[in-house]
């Protein structure tokens, strides 16, 4: 298995039952449960705006970007993950928020079964040990998910 | 310094100059020409003339292959303003009114420099080249009078040592001189010379038609001067220092320059609005205290005094905070604030250009030019103004010959008003033009099948005029450079409601049109109408909102499947928000009055239902990110008191969507 030179540092959350993870310094802040606004008449994606710090934060819904059918009902209870796109901010609701990971690992780009629907925001996929388990998450790229 | 940067500066000298000189010819546009308006502008003249001399010799002679076209533009500079110096002159010693014809070669001697100047770095030479010979050979025919202008060097006679008899021996020269010649420039100047004040050199400008011999003679035969030099001056335009001496420093433009607005990118502020900001700010600090104190010392054991704790308390909050924030409110606010003169005077100059070109006389007024409105919006209005100007000119102002027979005034009027008017900026512009003939954008519509035939009988005449709002109906058949289109009003209306504005149009047949816009003064804080629909927040800016009322549920009629009411003999169409929104319709139906805000898009007006009416306020504009044009009928948000969001509501996009709807 390769290693790379330095530790990273991933935020862990949950997608119904599947992993994600992104860099933490790709993000910005982590809401919880907030007052959500829902905004009529836009993109199916966006789930309402938030107010934070005088900032009005779009959230939108990962599940329903990524086309995720078996379970698109986000929990409304969790949390909200707010990075900036083009200097903007922009958040997801994520269903759990799982303590973060620090690794050594290089992350795995070459796999064939991740859907076209997620493919093009991801960077690869990363093995991780969780209650003795080995799980695998998938890391996205801020970046490249926008509205 | 390198010669680009030379380039540069000369550039912003040019620009500064052209515009101090069209400041000038606006006036006399409107006006008759007196000498000390002939007298600015042949200041600006000189000092481009000057510059460019020197910018040419000193620098570009030596590298012209490289800026061949700058060079060649500064060749076509230096000559006209030589020869149009010498036609001021003349202008300036005939104390006549200026002939028309006089006033048509300044104008032009005006455009061909700014054009010049506008494509600096081009070659645009052949085609201005060609432009400013005509103006050239124009001028000069005017010049047969040939006055000349002799420059003279004075050294006065030193018979008495005493340094204050100069000036007796100075002022008593000037009074031969004036007995003499008509026109004369002297420095120092009379005033200088009667109050005393040192000068090293003495120069005196002579204009006459005496010849050379008969000035030096005159000159040198004076008991108090002991040498009269003349000096070569058009002969030698590189002496530019020299020149610039002679010129009678009073008038000098570089003494107008500081007093100058300057460039647009940079917000002036009176001193005055900072120190209110501040102020009101200290009175908040101090009242920030007062507050910390009286809660330290409020014990909630002591319950004899709580009970007036609190009262005081509430005092502070709701009375001196409140005020005291609005205030600050204000006075942040002000600052922002910018008179509508910078929007008025860059106008006047396309006007006069485009009256030309259709040979139309016109007369522009403009009413409170210090009417003050956010820079913001101000930035966005010139393509607004110009292009409802440009209408009225092409399609409202008559020919002269066409007024005549009207018995109208051969000179058409346009005039632009500004006024404040209840926290809103209202802009209105009146022609006494023919009006819009309704009949014909009748017919555009039909043609270009914007509306059915059906439609178009149940239209009233204000909703006819608004079709001129929709994209690609034009009434003009030639489409040129200034209009004809048709893009335009769509885009106007499009620009004013992002503003959160609105605009009307009124058109009178024979009588002329009036325009008026309404535009909150600012776009970050604005007074809107709060509103609930299905238990969610929403925000009507105010300027766009004609009124707010009930509506018996029997009163409304269906007109083909659009429900409408009448609002004073007027149809309005009602849009129910539930659908426009998409939202669950749980209001419960047996309700027997709609709650309806009655919007307006131009002309037209409708109404929108909502569930509750919350009332008035002031509220501060959040855009919404990334998400700001991807949410139809919604342009913002903004924070109620209690934290929570509501949505502004675009009513552009409401109306457009039900105009598509409908019309098409």
């Amino acid at each position: 298995m390769k290693k790379k030179e330095r530790l990273e540092e991933y935020v862990v959350f949950g997608l119904g039952e599947e992993y994600y993870g992104v860099k933490i310094n790709s993000l910005e802040r982590i809401l919880s449960n907030d007052y959500v606004r829902y905004v009529p008449n836009t993109l199916e994606i966006v789930e309402g705006i938030v107010h934070n710090e005088e900032q009005i934060i779009p959230i939108i819904n990962l599940k329903k970007k990524f086309k995720l059918k078996k379970q698109e009902k986000v929990n409304y209870n969790s949390y909200i993950i707010v990075y900036k796109q083009n200097n903007q901010p922009l958040g997801f609701y994520v269903d759990h928020l799982y303590e973060s990971l620090e690794t050594q690992e290089e992350i795995r780009s070459e796999n064939n079964y991740i859907p076209e629907t997620i493919l093009p925001y991801t960077e690869g996929v990363l093995h991780f040990q969780k209650d003795k388990e080995k799980e695998i998450l998938i890391v996205l790229d801020l970046n490249k998910i926008s509205i | 310094m390198n010669i680009n940067k030379l380039i540069e500066i000369f550039k912003s000298e040019l620009k500064e100059e052209i515009e101090d000189f069209s400041r000038t010819t606006l006036e006399m546009n409107e006006g008759s020409v007196t000498k000390e308006q002939l007298e600015n502008i042949f200041i600006n003249v000189h000092t481009i003339k000057g510059s460019s001399i020197t910018l040419y010799n000193n620098i570009l002679k030596k590298n012209e292959k490289k800026y061949s076209n700058i060079a060649s533009n500064l060749k076509i500079i230096s000559n006209l303003t030589h020869d149009f110096e010498d036609f001021l002159e003349i202008l300036k010693n005939d104390n006549n009114f200026l002939k028309k014809e006089e006033i048509k070669h300044i104008l032009k001697f005006e455009e061909i420099i700014f054009e010049i100047q506008e494509n600096f770095e081009e070659s645009n030479s052949e085609l201005l080249d060609k432009e400013a010979k005509t103006l050239i050979s124009k001028i000069k025919k005017i010049n047969k009078k040939q006055l000349k202008r002799y420059f003279y060097e004075i050294t006065l006679s030193e018979e008495e040592f005493d340094e204050e008899y100069k000036h007796v021996q100075l002022s008593i020269l000037y009074n031969e001189i004036k007995n003499k010649y008509k026109d004369y420039v002297f420095n120092p100047t009379e005033e200088e010379v009667l109050q005393e004040k040192n000068f090293k050199e003495i120069f005196i400008q002579l204009n006459t038609e005496e010849n050379e011999e008969e000035v030096s003679k005159f000159l040198n035969s004076r008991e108090d001067i002991k040498e009269a030099k003349l000096i070569p001056y058009i002969q030698k335009p590189i002496n530019i220092n020299e020149q610039e001496a002679v010129l009678n420093k009073k008038d000098h433009p570089n003494k107008k320059r500081t007093n100058k607005t300057s460039k647009k990118t940079i917000l002036k502020i009176e001193p005055d609005r900072i120190d209110d900001v501040l102020k009101h700010t200290s009175q908040i600090v101090v009242l920030k205290n007062n507050l910390n104190e009286l809660v330290e010392s409020i014990h909630l054991n002591d319950e004899d005094f709580l009970e007036q704790k609190i009262e005081e308390l509430k005092n502070m909050i709701f009375g001196d905070l409140n005020t005291y924030v609005d205030f600050l409110q204000e006075s942040v606010l002000k600052i922002r604030m910018t008179p509508l003169e910078q929007l008025f005077f860059p106008l006047r100059r396309d006007i006069r250009k485009i009256s030309e070109e259709y040979n139309k006389e016109l007369i522009l007024e403009t009413i409170g030019s210090s009417t003050e409105i956010d820079k913001t919006i101000l930035d966005e209005l010139p393509d607004v103004l110009l292009h409802l100007v440009r209408n009225s000119i092409c399609h409202g102002i008559e020919t002269p010959k066409e007024r005549e027979e009207k018995r109208k005034d051969p000179k058409g009027k346009i005039r632009i008003e500004a006024k404040h008017e209840k926290n809103m900026v209202t802009l209105s512009i009146t022609d006494d033009g023919k009006g819009i003939d309704i009949e014909k954008i009748k017919e555009i519509a039909l043609n270009k099948n914007f509306i059915t035939k059906n439609i178009v009988e149940t239209l009233s005449e204000e909703e006819i005029i608004d079709l001129i709002f929709i994209s690609g109906l034009s009434s003009t058949e030639k489409v040129n450079q200034y209009s004809g289109r048709g893009v335009g009003m769509n885009a106007v209306r499009k620009k004013i409601e992002n503003l959160k504005g609105s605009i009307k149009i009124s058109t009178k047949k024979d009588k002329g049109t009036k325009i008026k816009i309404s535009l909150p003064l600012t776009t970050s804080i604005i007074q809107a109408i709060i509103a609930k629909i299905n238990n969610d927040y929403f925000t009507f800016p105010t300027t766009q909102v004609e009124e707010v009322l009930h509506l018996d549920k029997r009163k409304i009629k269906t007109v083909s499947e659009q429900e409408v009411f009448l609002l004073r003999d007027k149809e309005i169409p009602i849009i129910f928000s539930q659908d426009f929104f998409n939202l669950n319709n749980e209001e419960k139906q047996d309700k027997l009055f709609l709650k309806i805000i009655v919007l307006r898009s131009s002309n037209t007006l409708y109404g929108f239902t909502i569930d509750e009416y919350l009332g008035q306020q002031n509220i501060v504009v959040k855009n919404l990110g990334i998400l700001s044009g991807k949410t139809k009928g919604i342009s913002g948000s903004n924070i109620l008191g209690d934290g929570s969001i509501s949505l502004i509501v675009d009513t552009n996009s409401i109306t457009e969507t039900f105009k598509k709807t409908n019309i098409q």
